[in-house]
């Protein structure tokens, strides 16, 4: 009699840890599952006359995708390219790159207390000469698909367009004297963007947020919000929506008294704390993806989500996405972690 | 997909036809009794054979529509004799197989394992039936892993090379069921699995 209770003590355990209750079937997933590409997470920046994708690669740095053949290209090659840059790394990474629409620029790593050199990608300048760049700035952060970078100015931190940073005439569009440890420029156009970050002080072992949104000037959102924040986005009818690291959503037209969601978007399953979350742009609406690769859409008015996984193509929630472009011919893509770019239709 | 189940039922149909033509001969020569044990180690490529998915569009997917790719599985299994043809034991095994984008899906199988062996000797044929339960893993997600019933049907030639030692070839069917109702998120996942190990088996018998 003990032994059969023990059995039955023993089933009922296995079975309660067990359970997959929240995920969706393990064989269906296995039945839409995606082949790899062996180019590594993909940044999407722009797109080219002819109809290439130019992204960031974390394989290769920068490369161009032929859609209608699935060819990628690479586009820089650091030992013959860039043998113009001498003492400092020749390193590109996926938030140093920039796009105004046409053109594409790229920042190379610098070293502690260095300028980084600024490139324009041009494939008739290769192999790069000293001519050929721009060493005038400390860059932060690049945004891939908007023309904007985030400089730190000596103690004075910038956004800038690279477009005409690169031409030596540029414009501060947003400027702080807050001292940043950790800062993400979030865009979602060349002109509509946001500098989420902290300082933090070893002494006190305290962080101190700010969060400063560019639409048109420059704007303070609640600086009580103690994260980062990952996402954002704006309707035509001025409604924003942001997303912090830590899942909670921030939504409202007036940018110095957001209002809180009521429900905490479950994120996805890699660190927040080093990377962005892809919005999903078409037009009005608004999608992330989210935790077990789910997608969700955010209404705009009242910071609520919902899954809408299986209104998209199966292909794209069983990727890991990366970031998101919609050409000016109105296609859009995706780039993933693993699986390369993928073109999708909204539902 | 039909040939290979042509295949598996005609493995399963073999012994039975043999066992029809010359009944008296085997039986007659009984090579076990109660008491009897076999140890088995079995080791060989799993081939993922089929998804039954009653909620979808694609009701059916075969092998080359599953995106998963051949892969193995190994087992260990001890078994002990309820009469000269029967006989009754339990079977824990590991089975493993990637998706197309290289994702691992696991399934550790522990099952009660019940053969028939109509003919013994120096040649024998053993079936079998299984039922137990199978833990199973899919590492695209984090903690995505369930435990599901399991049944199995196999099909064997084996060939004792001494007294107590023998090799076998098999193959057969292992069915994993994942059944979700209707209070779970995405109830309309219900699917059956079905995987075909083909194994080399070594066993060891005493009488």
């Amino acid at each position: 009699m003990k032994r059969i209770s023990l059995s039955v003590i023993l089933t009922i355990s296995l079975l309660v840890v067990g359970c997959n209750t929240e995920n969706s079937g393990v064989f269906i997933r296995i039945s839409e599952s995606v082949e790899k590409v062996d180019v590594g997470a993909v940044t999407l920046a722009t797109e080219d006359a002819g109809g290439t994708l130019l992204a960031h690669t974390y394989n290769e740095g920068l490369q161009s995708y032929d859609p209608a053949t699935r060819q990628w290209t690479r586009l820089i090659h650091p030992s013959t390219d860039l043998a113009v840059i001498v003492d400092a790394p020749k390193t590109i990474n996926k938030d140093h790159i920039s796009s105004n629409g046409n053109d594409l620029y790229f920042a190379t790593t610098a070293n502690e207390g260095e300028q980084n050199l600024l490139f324009k990608y041009d494939a008739s300048s290769l192999p790069y000469t000293a001519s050929d760049y721009d060493d005038s700035y400390r860059i932060i952060r690049m945004a891939p698909s908007a023309d904007l970078m985030l400089i730190d100015d000596g103690g004075t931190f910038k956004v800038v367009n690279t477009s005409e940073a690169f031409n030596a005439s540029d414009t501060d569009m947003l400027a702080s004297a807050f001292a940043y440890d950790e800062a993400q420029l979030l865009a979602i156009s060349s002109s509509i963007f946001l500098v989420s970050g902290f300082s933090y002080d070893a002494g006190t072992e305290t962080y101190t947020y700010q969060h400063k949104l560019y639409d048109g000037g420059s704007l303070s959102i609640n600086t009580t919000v103690e994260s980062l924040f990952v996402a954002m986005h704006e309707d035509t009818a001025g409604n924003f929506v942001f997303i912090t690291n830590d899942g909670d959503i921030y939504y409202g037209s007036d940018i110095a008294s957001l209002t809180k969601g009521a429900e905490t978007l479950p994120l996805p399953d890699t660190n927040m704390s080093f990377r962005t979350l892809a919005v999903l742009r078409n037009g009005d609406d608004m999608y992330v993806q989210g935790a077990a690769k789910n997608i969700y859409k955010i209404t705009t008015t009242d910071g609520s989500f919902t899954d809408v996984s299986d209104d998209f193509p199966s292909d794209l929630v069983n990727v890991e996405i990366y970031s998101f472009l919609t050409t000016v011919g109105g296609k859009h893509y995706v780039g993933t972690k693993d699986n390369g770019i993928i073109e999708f239709d909204f539902p | 997909m039909k040939k290979i189940l042509l295949f598996v039922l005609f493995a399963i149909c073999l012994p039975g036809l043999l066992l029809a033509q010359d009944t008296e001969s085997t039986s007659s020569s009984s090579q076990y009794g109660m008491g009897s044990q076999m140890f088995t180690f079995r080791a060989g490529p799993v081939v993922p054979a089929f998804f039954f998915r009653p909620d979808q569009s694609d009701t059916f997917l075969s092998f080359d529509e599953m995106r998963m790719k051949v892969g193995g599985y190994g087992s260990i299994r001890y078994q002990g004799f309820l009469n000269n043809t029967l006989a009754l034991g339990g079977e824990l095994g590991y089975l493993f197989s990637y998706d197309i984008g290289g994702d691992l899906f696991t399934s550790v199988p522990f099952q009660a394992k019940l053969t028939w062996i109509p003919l013994q000797g120096t040649f024998e044929l053993p079936l079998s039936i299984g039922l137990g339960f199978a833990y199973n893993s899919y590492n695209s997600l984090v903690d995505t892993s369930f435990l599901s019933l399991l049944s199995t049907f196999e099909a064997g030639i084996s060939w004792y090379f001494r007294e107590d030692w023998g090799i076998t070839i098999g193959t057969g069917l292992q069915v994993i069921p994942e059944i979700y109702g209707n209070a779970h998120t995405y109830p309309n996942d219900t699917t059956i699995a079905g995987f075909m190990p083909i194994t080399l088996s070594v066993t060891y018998r005493s009488n």
